[in-house]
């Protein structure tokens, strides 16, 4: 018994009570599910990138969202009410995640003084772009990754701060603190020209 | 390209079929499972906060409070009382546990807090703390925590402001218990260290030629004569012609140096080839296929070539008279290694002695011919005279001066050329006759210190076997009285090349060679026998440090560790360090840093005819500090 009956309760046949609640619980269910459905493969995406900003297990990673979602399958009916659905579920992955990571106690991802030094050739797509950019996050400080990355994601300073339990000013910190590492690491790795903005005042001058 | 073009760049990723895919998938799973559990009639289990979090109207501090506590994380939060400056101080259940302490049975005060942060990592969490605080900026700090119980973990903590209004009201730290995570990363670190700092043997490899040395060698074949069929050819070479006087050790050293190269070319990659003595170099075939002829031929082969090849030095031609001798044995044989090597030494000494090119050994000598021949061959050397001594100055980097010599061995060779001694003294130590040696070498020595001016100090060398005999304190303190030696001007160096065979006896001639006022120190620290207790019990007064941790201590931090941690543990236990084969100036400087208190080597000063060092009289020793030391002396 939940919230379902209130709706059934109103419709205006009481003979054919019972039949036309299951007919409505029926159809409700199948609407929230095509609406999960689209919820899932709409954010997936976006909630993983945000996981894998940190060193974390891919597989475990996995698992944690699997849960999230199963769980958000089972209360969508509450969830599907919540402001943004997806921050929800990005809490309960992260949760999960916390807690598995300490229960087990131990890095599964190398550790960024023993990661490889950088030598990749032009980043020539999207793709190697993106995973450029992961490899570098991944050595950032935990917090400064995960806001950096769903700052990229498109959530706002104060979202953010909810989401993953910041102090409101912390967020804007954590940013600039993430964008000044990654630029270091980028120019570690070569990259230090800009191609396609030409800064006028450049104190380089024309090449 | 810079951050921006890669981050433009990463925006325009499209999820790729695959990751569609897989999104999909997860979608049809979570249907799957939810849509079984209904139809079972079963409860999927919702541990998960259902709370908006977008939403939620709380404060500041609760919120990340109650988000930590979801994390299984733990809170410390200050925040400034409206009316007392204390400020309040809270921490969550989390956070106590994490502590230490049970929830709820501690007050909490920044003194209390304080108690619990190791005493060492105190002053870093107050700045991190503090410079937060003044710069409105969070900080992460990890530190030690000591519970209750004295057990050591290790938390870190996030700190953030928290601000009412835009105004800063307080501070909160959201931290974990990261033990497990330190413990893994200094293992790591240290793991690093150890591959870092591992090096290959050096003690293997001569150092002129490269070549596997006589110690390395006799393991090899005493492995190979357990397992296969085998033989070891042993070469003997010496130059034609008597060199002139004016050849240098270094020329010597390009000479065998060229040797070795040749003789490396001849063999191939398949035999492993040694030096095994001053001009004797050994050859080990291991052929269980091939038959014994294989070795014959190689040392034909050898033969041939060392004596057809014109070798150079100083510009002028130079050829060697070469024989060899070849020792065969078969798998499981009972001569060890060492055994094998004489035998080969003493075929190529009888192919010598005869005039042909390699004599052939079917099968390794009996053992009581093999050391009897050994025992006459040292005691006929000694009763002969068959050695010269010479001494090598040591300079003392304290005073920048030369202000001791140690007194070296030379074995007379059989065409009379002073060769280095130790493949002689491996000998005479194995088959128990170093003593006879030993007593040879004090004597003449004391000898012509006596007949010298005594102005600098001598170092003896010693056979740690020697020292079981329970009559050479007598021996050393007579010969002192007779030859009228300043026992002060005397070190004996115990050689650790063997055993010291009798401990009791050792520590007695010791305490006995100090009672008549001459020192003791311990030769080749490191590599022989010696153990550190000997430190501890033997009343040493010198260390001295065995080659191999100095000749490359410019480039090497391993044995830059060795060095300067011997040197600061046998000054506490108040005994001098020496350091053998110095080789240059940077090392001369790291060694002083070091507060190594002597230097030997070539650099220093080459070893000269003990007689001539003598006779020459003090002016001449100090004549003989060439290096220009003085400037890095003073600064």
């Amino acid at each position: 018994m939940s919230g379902v009956d209130g709706s059934a309760a109103l419709l205006p046949e009481p003979v054919d009570g019972e039949a036309a609640q299951r007919a409505e619980a029926l159809r409700l269910k199948k609407s929230h599910d095509e609406e999960f459905r689209v919820f899932t493969e709409q954010s997936y995406h976006t909630v993983e990138r945000i996981l894998r900003a940190r060193r974390w297990d891919r597989e475990a990673i996995k698992d944690a969202l699997q849960e999230a979602y199963l769980q958000g399958r089972v209360q969508w009916p509450k969830i599907r009410t919540y402001t943004e659905p997806m921050a929800w579920t990005i809490a309960t992955a992260r949760n999960k995640l916390l807690k598995e990571h300490d229960r087990r106690q131990r890095e599964r991802a190398m550790p960024p003084e023993d990661l490889p030094p950088e030598a990749k050739p032009d980043i020539a797509d999207a793709w190697e772009a993106q995973e450029t950019l992961r490899t570098w996050l991944q050595q950032l400080p935990a917090r400064q990754a995960e806001v950096f990355q769903m700052s990229r994601e498109g959530f706002s300073n104060q979202e953010i701060a909810r989401i993953l339990g910041l102090a409101d000013i912390s967020v804007r910190r954590y940013k600039a603190a993430a964008r000044q590492h990654l630029r270091q690491l980028a120019e570690q790795a070569g990259y230090t020209d800009s191609d396609n903005r030409r800064r006028p005042g450049g104190a380089r001058g024309p090449r | 390209m810079d951050l921006d073009d890669i981050l433009a760049l990463a925006e325009t990723a499209e999820p790729s079929p695959l990751e569609l895919a897989r999104a999909r998938r997860v979608a049809r799973t979570v249907q799957s499972a939810y849509d079984l559990s209904l139809a079972d009639g079963y409860q999927i289990l919702v541990d998960a906060d259902l709370v908006d979090p977008l939403t939620a109207k709380v404060d500041e501090a609760s919120r990340i409070a109650r988000a930590a506590q979801l994390a299984k994380r733990g809170t410390i939060t200050w925040t400034i009382g409206a009316g007392e400056a204390q400020g309040h101080l809270k921490w969550s259940d989390e956070m106590s546990m994490i502590f230490g302490n049970a929830p709820g049975t501690l007050t909490l005060t920044p003194e209390v807090l304080g108690e619990f942060v190791h005493p060492a990592d105190a002053p870093a969490v107050r700045e991190a703390v503090e410079t937060a605080w003044a710069q409105h900026r969070p900080g992460d700090v990890t530190f030690r925590v000591i519970h209750p119980s004295g057990s050591v973990h290790h938390v870190h903590c996030d700190i953030e402001i928290l601000t009412t209004a835009g105004e800063p009201s307080g501070i909160v730290a959201t931290g974990v218990d990261v033990t497990t995570l330190e413990t893994d990363r200094q293992e790591r670190r240290r793991l690093a260290t150890r591959r870092a700092m591992l090096c290959a043997d050096l003690a293997a490899r001569d150092l002129v030629t490269g070549l596997p040395t006589r110690g390395y060698l006799t393991d090899e074949v005493d492995r190979a004569r357990r397992t296969t069929d085998g033989a070891l050819i042993v070469v003997a070479t010496e130059p034609a012609t008597l060199l002139s006087a004016k050849v240098t050790d270094h020329d010597r050293e390009r000479l065998t140096s060229d040797i070795a190269g040749l003789l490396r070319t001849i063999a191939g990659p398949g035999p492993t080839c040694g030096l095994v003595g001053p001009g004797l170099w050994g050859v080990l075939v291991c052929s269980p296929q091939q038959g014994a002829d294989a070795a014959d031929d190689l040392a034909h082969r050898i033969v041939d070539t060392f004596r057809r090849h014109l070798f150079t030095v100083q510009q002028k031609a130079l050829r060697l008279s070469t024989c060899a001798g070849v020792v065969r044995f078969t798998a499981g044989v009972t001569a060890t290694g060492f055994d094998l090597l004489v035998d080969g030494e003493h075929a190529a000494r009888e192919a010598g002695r005869t005039s042909v090119a390699v004599q052939v050994l079917d099968r390794p000598a009996p053992r009581e011919d093999r050391t009897e021949r050994c025992r006459s061959r040292v005691l006929h050397a000694v009763a002969t005279d068959r050695f010269a001594l010479y001494a090598q100055p040591l300079v003392d980097l304290g005073l920048n001066q030369v202000t001791r010599h140690e007194i070296l061995l030379r074995v007379r060779g059989d065409t009379g050329e002073l060769l280095a001694p130790w493949a002689f003294l491996d000998m005479a130590e194995r088959v128990g006759e170093i003593l006879a040696v030993d007593k040879w070498v004090i004597d003449h020595a004391l000898e012509l210190i006596g007949q010298g001016a005594q102005t600098s100090h001598y170092q003896v060398n010693i056979s740690g076997k020697s020292l079981a005999d329970p009559g050479l304190l007598t021996y050393v303190t007579e010969a002192i009285r007779r030859h009228r030696v300043k026992a002060e001007c005397l070190t004996f160096e115990i050689t650790e090349t063997a055993l010291i065979e009798n401990r009791n006896e050792a520590l007695a001639f010791a305490t006995g060679i100090r009672e008549i006022g001459c020192q003791l120190a311990l030769d080749d620290f490191g590599t022989g026998y010696a153990a550190l207790a000997y430190l501890k019990y033997l009343p040493v007064d010198l260390v001295k440090i065995d080659g191999v941790f100095v000749v490359d201590i410019c480039q090497s931090p391993p044995d830059q560790a060795v060095v300067s941690k011997l040197v600061e543990l046998c000054h506490a236990l108040g005994i001098r360090v020496a350091a053998e084969c110095v080789q240059d100036q940077g090392t001369v400087d790291l060694l002083r840093a070091y507060g190594v208190d002597f230097a030997q080597g070539y650099k220093l000063g080459r070893p000269e005819p003990l007689a001539a060092s003598l006779t020459t009289g003090p002016t001449t020793i100090e004549l003989e500090i060439r290096f220009p030391d003085r400037h890095t002396a003073l600064g």
